[in-house]
């Protein structure tokens, strides 16, 4: 028989090596932390009332990689702030790069970037949801920028459509074309740099105006547009279709006519085309629920897969699946444990598809999905008050995610390198 | 110049009494025992013995003089306390988890139980859903003499995340209007599912209650009027602090205020839902706030988490530091209650445990600070007391603190069924001296 001590001494050891080894987990953090050995570094974005940039201006909104190794990040005014800035990161430090504002005093959001061609920054601007909720508001639309990180040159492309703010952008850099969608409105647009011309393909979206909590905000607007190699532009959207119906009470005209709103439709729009068309292809979502009017169906984040098909996240669901171009499929990898809104995807430096789930401005989880195993870890997040909005990778592969909160932190995930 | 003399005996005055307060230090040698009348919660029995073990809140006066306190049993997902065991949860309906609402009336230096939080709250706790095992926010009076509360579970931030049910299914802390003259209770309902309350501020003007969960720190706010509910984002955190945010600040006009990531104080205006940094830099290591109170004059007074007491007089934008609150600004000294005696001119506190790192032989420590000499006077000890989170002075310049520890009944101990010294929730009542030197 083991003596008494021995057994105390045995049951150390087992605690020691369970909780012991792994500190952080065990009393530093909630159910779901981020193991607190995975994050090095914890950078605060906003400087405080001094600025450049103050609190309320720090909500981090997009994060890109250049090729001068530093990641590019974009923020808007929340809460009260009233101004949107560039700032750059090299998950050592943070640096502030361009108050946006002082140069386009009504943009108080920088809603996305993208690379333009010679690793420019393109961007494009909005305003608040209680500007767009006004109908006497002023706003005079949003703008498009280039910004060149090297020479810091800015260059205004102007306004898009007035009273309008731009939702999102994609850039075809071979054809110096722009799109984008606006907001709350949902046209499809373009825009080609040398020339200015911009063409409108019309409404793709009735957004519907939703009222949660006491903030205004237009759901069902397109999130995130994407090309293929052939400058083909895709997105998804609703599908109304008006039917007659069979056993209906007439109308005024006679025949009782159904609108019906089919969600998670991918469309896409050929260079040259003035009408984007319905692939065929719909995005995963709970069986019965896309054809839902209030549930919003659609692709909150896209990253292009090696093998020329394109990673996506839908909003309310958080599903996983991969969208190939070339013959309009859609293979659903299926989604994380209660998580829902994929809204943020990047791959980390160890091949690993990294992506980020949980509502828009609220508590997020740090996912990911390894391709070769096809398997899908909820990884946790990185504090219990964290916030955070978008991610992407460095040029060390590490995950930076970035808050949208007045005061925000981006937190660097080193357990992708 | 005459002005220019009287300015700098002015600022000689402030300087020399900065510097008295930064002078002083605390000889743990030299502190005394004090033995206080303690007024214990009462209700919450079960099998012919008291559940009651836990406080956690603030405390109120209200127009008739009563002080509004609270007691819970502090079952919760993280503990279940006293003699009890697991099992017990199974019979013990309608109490698994659970805090009474009572009142201490100076005047006849009675207490009475007022409400239970669960059936307040239509909470029917039991072994797979607790209820409200303590309550960790204000207690609140307003001007008819009404009083506000709200839930809390001890260990409820786990299904802030997971939402996972049994045996995590705190539905949340409940807003709680109870009026003693019509024995009336309003629930006015959950503002965040699964979340315990922290902090309860009420603007009686705009009639809006707001507050903080436990450990996301989302601010919200309801107006009552309407019942329309407001949420905002995590805007109470104080990422310097490695403990749960447990504080927010509501001044006269129905400002709100918070510390934030920069080390200053973010304010909230009600009337815009917009938020502004305030251009100053709050004392100490971790520049918060644990306990605050606000003056007549709307002056924010309160004490940061590692001890260091300030003021920000709102109307003139000004910070003062009064230093740290044993004199030793290395030592972080938890103290997580504050009362103001506008008279005579004096902060009161009560350095307690679980929170933050504590002097161990200051705890419990009857620390008044003279606000017009800038000097601390270091009182006496405490006897039985483990824990405070609240305090108010009385009309008549006695002191309040909502507290727990080992409770002294007509000078006897009280013991549990093990025979082991109890835990329980009580006001101690302190009367301080006119005179302090």
């Amino acid at each position: 028989m083991i003596p008494q001590h021995k057994n105390i001494a045995a049951w150390s050891i087992l605690f020691l090596l369970v909780f012991g080894l792994n500190p952080g987990t065990v009393y530093s953090q909630r159910v779901g932390g981020i193991p607190e050995q995975s994050i090095s570094r914890r950078l605060l974005v906003s400087n405080g009332p001094s600025g450049p940039i103050k609190g309320g201006e720090s909500a981090v909104t997009d994060l890109l990689l250049l090729e001068d190794g530093w990641v590019y990040g974009s923020t808007k005014g929340t809460w009260g702030g009233v101004k949107c800035h560039l700032f750059r990161t090299d998950s050592e430090q943070v640096e502030h790069v361009l108050d946006l504002t002082s140069k386009f005093p009504q943009q108080i959001a920088i809603t996305d970037i993208a690379i333009g061609k010679g690793n420019v920054i393109i961007g494009s601007t909005s305003s608040s949801n209680d500007v767009f909720d006004d109908s006497g508001n002023t706003y005079e639309g949003g703008r498009l920028f280039s910004f060149n990180p090297a020479s810091r040159q800015l260059d205004d492309y102007g306004i898009i459509a007035p009273g309008q703010g731009i939702n999102c952008i994609t850039v075809d850099t071979a054809r110096g074309i722009v799109y984008g969608v606006t907001y709350p409105a949902g046209h499809l647009f373009s825009y080609t740099i040398g020339t200015g011309n911009i063409t409108d393909f019309g409404e793709v979206m009735t957004p519907w105006r939703v009222k949660d909590f006491g903030q205004v905000s237009w759901r069902g607007v397109p999130k995130v547009l994407f090309l293929d190699d052939a400058g083909t532009l895709y997105y998804a959207t609703y599908l109304r279709e008006n039917k007659g119906a069979e056993n209906g009470t007439a109308n005024e005209t006679g025949q009782q006519t159904r609108s019906t709103l089919k969600g998670g439709r991918i469309y896409r729009l050929t260079p040259g085309s003035d009408t984007p068309v319905f692939t065929g292809a719909v995005i995963p979502t709970q069986t019965g629920m896309d054809s839902d009017p209030l549930y919003e169906n659609g692709i909150a984040s896209v990253i292009r897969a090696k093998d020329g098909g394109f990673w996506c996240g839908t909003i309310n669901d958080g599903f996983l699946f991969k969208f190939y171009p070339s013959t309009s499929t859609v293979v659903n990898k299926g989604k994380a444990f209660q998580y829902w809104n994929l809204k943020s995807l990047a791959y980390g430096g160890d091949d690993n598809l990294y992506m980020l789930g949980g509502r828009d401005e609220d508590n997020s989880w740090l996912i990911n999905y390894n391709p070769m195993m096809g398997s899908i870890n909820t990884i946790g997040w990185p504090e219990n008050t964290a916030q955070v909005g978008v991610i992407c990778a460095d040029k060390a592969g590490r995950i930076l995610m970035a808050e949208n909160q007045r005061h925000s932190f981006i937190w660097v995930y080193e357990d992708s390198k | 110049m005459k002005p220019n003399k009287w300015r700098l005996l002015l600022l000689l005055a402030v300087m020399m009494g900065s510097l008295q307060a930064a002078a002083q230090q605390l000889d743990v040698k030299s502190i005394k025992k004090l033995r206080l009348s303690m007024i214990p919660v009462g209700g919450l029995e079960w099998r012919g013995e008291k559940t009651q073990n836990t406080n956690w809140n603030k405390i109120s006066q209200s127009p008739d003089g009563r002080i509004w306190f609270a007691g819970g049993d502090h079952w919760g997902t993280d503990e279940v306390t006293g003699t009890w065991d697991k099992g017990d949860r199974y019979d013990r309906l309608w109490g698994f988890g659970n805090t009474v609402l009572s009142s201490y009336d100076p005047k006849t230096d009675q207490t009475a139980v007022a409400v239970e939080f669960d059936r307040a709250s239509t909470i029917f706790s039991n072994a797979e859903t607790p209820g409200h095992g303590k309550t960790h926010s204000d207690i609140i009076t307003d001007s008819k003499g009404r009083i506000y509360f709200a839930g809390y579970l001890g260990g409820s931030y786990n299904h802030e995340y997971t939402r996972a049910y049994y045996p995590k299914s705190y539905a949340g802390g409940a807003i709680i209007r109870y009026d003693p003259t019509k024995d009336e209770v309003v629930n006015f309902g959950v503002p965040f599912p699964n979340g315990g309350i922290v902090a309860l501020k009420y603007d009686e003007k705009r009639n809006l209650i707001s507050g903080l969960t436990v450990d996301r720190a989302k601010f919200w706010s309801i107006d009552l009027t309407t019942m329309e509910l407001f949420r905002y984002e995590s805007i109470g955190r104080m990422s310097r602090v490695t403990d749960r945010v447990r504080e927010m600040i509501m001044d006269r006009d129905g400002y709100c205020y918070f510390a934030n990531d920069v080390g200053g104080l973010t304010r909230f205006d009600p009337d815009t839902h917009e938020f502004t940094d305030i251009d100053i830099k709050l004392p100490g290591k971790l520049a918060d706030f644990r306990a605050s109170v606000v003056s007549s004059k709307n002056i924010i007074y309160a004490i940061t988490t590692d001890g260091f007491v300030w003021s920000y007089d709102i109307k003139r934008n000004q910070l003062e530091e009064y230093g740290h609150i044993l004199g030793m600004p290395e030592q972080g000294h938890y103290t997580p209650n504050i009362a103001l005696d506008e008279e005579w001119g004096r902060l009161y506190f009560i350095a307690g445990n679980h929170g933050g790192p504590i002097l161990r032989e200051a705890l419990n420590l009857i620390t008044v600070l003279d606000l017009n000499k800038r000097k601390f006077h270091w009182m006496g000890q405490v006897d039985g007391l483990e824990g405070c989170f609240g305090a108010l002075v009385a009309n008549d310049h006695t002191v309040y603190f909502s507290s727990f520890g080992h409770l002294y009944e007509n000078g006897k101990l009280e013991l549990g069924r093990d025979g082991k010294p109890a835990t329980r929730p009580y006001l101690v009542k302190y009367e301080p001296p006119a005179e302090l030197d």
